[in-house]
């Protein structure tokens, strides 16, 4: 009898090629609202297979609008220190603020 | 990213150059161009300016992968959206 291999392995080996796959297209793309149609599977899909999408990735896309973030073209991207230090994105398609906390490392 | 002929049923068929074999409406029979979207019905395929829809389930379709291998799949296994085709398995009797 063959050994059994963990269930999902092969489902979440093509789910992660078909978020990088449609990570480039939407990259490539001309088209803002194809872009968006490209993430907003590319989320699906590695929801449906429950992998995470890369970091590089997540922090390129705007949580709210789907849309590929550009910083100095439709995002705005700064650096505040008004409560603990953080870097605000502000997506220009649909005013979405996005923070994300800088621990210093000592 | 290398598609195996086998698993085109889980793989990302936008972007793919694909080509109508046979279908029952006689009109979309021998389009081709690239897929730029996809729905759980429907391809939407962009022929140099415009975009074209054909049905999945009454066509098709020549797929021509990325190591240049085409595929002749019938577009009744295809139906659904393009995240529930991730976990779609081909049921086949010998």
């Amino acid at each position: 009898m063959p050994r059994r291999r963990p269930r999902g392995t092969s489902v979440r080996r093509m789910a992660r090629a078909r978020v990088d796959r449609l990570w480039e297209m939407a990259c490539e793309c001309e088209d803002p609202t194809l872009a968006k149609r490209y993430i907003s599977i590319a989320r699906r899909v590695a929801q449906k297979a429950r992998i995470k999408i890369p970091r590089d990735i997540k922090r390129r896309i705007c949580k709210k609008c789907n849309s590929v973030l550009i910083p100095g073209k439709n995002c705005r991207v700064r650096m505040r220190t008004n409560r603990s230090s953080h870097i605000t994105v502000t997506c220009f398609t649909c005013g979405a603020i996005r923070r994300y906390y800088v621990r210093r490392q000592c | 990213m290398n598609i195996e002929p086998m698993s085109i049923i889980n793989a990302e068929l936008i972007g793919l150059h694909t080509h109508v074999v046979a279908s029952s409406d006689p009109g979309q029979v021998c389009n081709e161009g690239k897929i730029i979207d996809e729905t759980r019905e429907m391809f939407y395929i962009k022929q140099d300016s415009r975009v074209i829809k054909v049905p999945k389930s009454i066509a098709v379709f020549d797929f021509t992968l990325p190591d240049g291998t085409i595929v002749r799949v019938n577009g009744k296994i295809l139906r659904g959206r393009p995240e529930e085709r991730l976990k779609k398995s081909l049921r086949r009797r010998w």
